[in-house]
């Protein structure tokens, strides 16, 4: 069985807008709902557990989150930020469990707050609810532009930006099989297709 | 003066840039160039975005439950296969008797095994303190090694007319219900070809 980085990576449909996929799974491609899971699969995962829900929590609500994404499919078509409505409805889903466990383990809170400033609750060096959200919107802008640079581009940004262990330039090179005066060029020209995608945004 | 390169900027920033290009570099930021402090400012926030992304990618039973949504709703046509289907009680751990010499427990777990079609459902009612007991349990499609059709199922289950407890099934086909209170219910598993239903599941004292 292929892993859901081998299909969703090496199929065509990771590279097509959020829209070109929703046309694509409401006329029936399961490989479009597949790419269009996978895209946003990091974003919809993580609030819970940024929100301190368990992991079989999290697992729920992804599930209850893709279901309503896709029974939204049809009126999503024109939404240019599906990751804001995602972000949004993975909160409120989050409260919900976070109420139901309080209520569950009868122990009412007079800090329970609501839906709309759950995001608030998460950890994140004191952001509000609504620069959370932002912040959230941004990575996975900054994660889907990534996406859309070529194969070496994407590994070397990668490596850069998102492995936990620094890596050397000499560790880069040795790793993608270029001399390590390569490195630098290299990221740079990455860097600016990068730019050029993001229209300079951020 | 002329602006640096992009990739001079950029290791600026990193602290990457050996002398002279660095006094060079620091020199024509210093004359205000909005270009360069423009592309400094789009760099410094990749980088400060890509810092704090600390996502996580779901379990891959997890993803393949979701991707799993687009075959359940697109086809509804399978359901005719199955349709509503009664389990049979096949196996009642306090149905037979206890072997002679072996005393019972304060508290002992009761498994119930069903059967419905080509599916076994396997219960264990596990009582914990204040009336209530934990279910777990199991769903297998026979002759499936993989769980494929038995992962990621929605199991509610029911009071009366109302639904009082729901679970998911996780990559295996298990599912635990925590905490629910003693009384007889009704569980529903929703397969994609229809609904198996165990009428009159018993959470009572042993």
């Amino acid at each position: 069985m292929k892993s859901q980085a081998a299909t969703a990576l090496t199929s065509d449909f990771a590279r097509r807008e959020d829209r070109d996929l929703i046309a694509a799974c409401l006329s029936g491609e399961r490989e479009a709902w597949e790419a269009l899971i996978h895209r946003y699969q990091r974003l919809i995962y993580s609030i819970p557990l940024k929100a301190r829900l368990s992991p079989d929590d999290a697992a729920d609500i992804f599930q209850s989150v893709c279901l309503k994404l896709f029974e939204k499919l049809a009126t999503l078509r024109e939404h240019d930020k599906i990751s804001s409505w995602l972000i949004t409805t993975t909160s409120r889903e989050c409260w919900r469990v976070a109420a139901h466990s309080r209520r569950e383990s009868q122990t009412p809170s007079s800090d329970d707050g609501s839906e709309l400033d759950f995001l608030s609750q998460i950890p994140s060096a004191g952001l509000r609810a609504d620069e959370q959200h932002e912040l959230l919107e941004r990575q996975q802008m900054l994660r889907d532009a990534i996406k859309t640079l070529s194969e070496r581009c994407r590994q070397l940004l990668t490596m850069l930006f998102y492995e936990r262990e620094e890596s050397s330039y000499s560790d880069i090179a040795r790793r993608m099989a270029m001399p390590v005066p390569s490195v630098g060029p290299t990221r740079a020209r990455c860097l600016e297709k990068l730019k050029r995608i993001l229209q300079n945004k951020i | 003066m002329r602006c640096p390169s992009f990739e001079n900027l950029i290791d600026y920033f990193d602290n990457a840039i050996e002398e002279p290009d660095r006094t060079r570099v620091a020199a024509h930021l210093a004359t205000g160039c909005l270009t360069c402090a423009e592309s400094l400012t789009w760099y410094e926030r990749v980088r400060l975005v890509s810092s704090s992304d600390d996502t996580i990618r779901p379990p891959e039973w997890v993803f393949k439950r979701a991707v799993r949504v687009f075959d359940a709703v697109q086809r509804p046509r399978i359901a005719e296969r199955i349709g509503k289907l009664v389990a049979s009680l096949v196996f009642d751990s306090f149905g037979s008797a206890a072997l002679a010499g072996v005393r019972s427990s304060e508290t002992v777990n009761r498994q119930l095994l069903y059967r419905a079609d080509n599916y076994n459902i396997d219960l264990q009612i596990a009582p914990v303190e204040r009336k209530r007991a934990d279910l777990v349990g199991q769903v297998l499609k026979e002759g499936e090694a993989n769980f494929e059709s038995v992962s990621g199922l929605n199991l509610v289950i029911e009071q009366g007319k109302e639904s009082v407890y729901s679970a998911v099934t996780n990559e295996m086909g298990e599912f635990k219900v925590s905490g629910m209170k003693y009384g007889v219910y009704k569980l529903r598993i929703e397969l994609s070809e229809g609904h198996i239903t165990v009428p009159d599941l018993p959470l009572v004292e042993s």
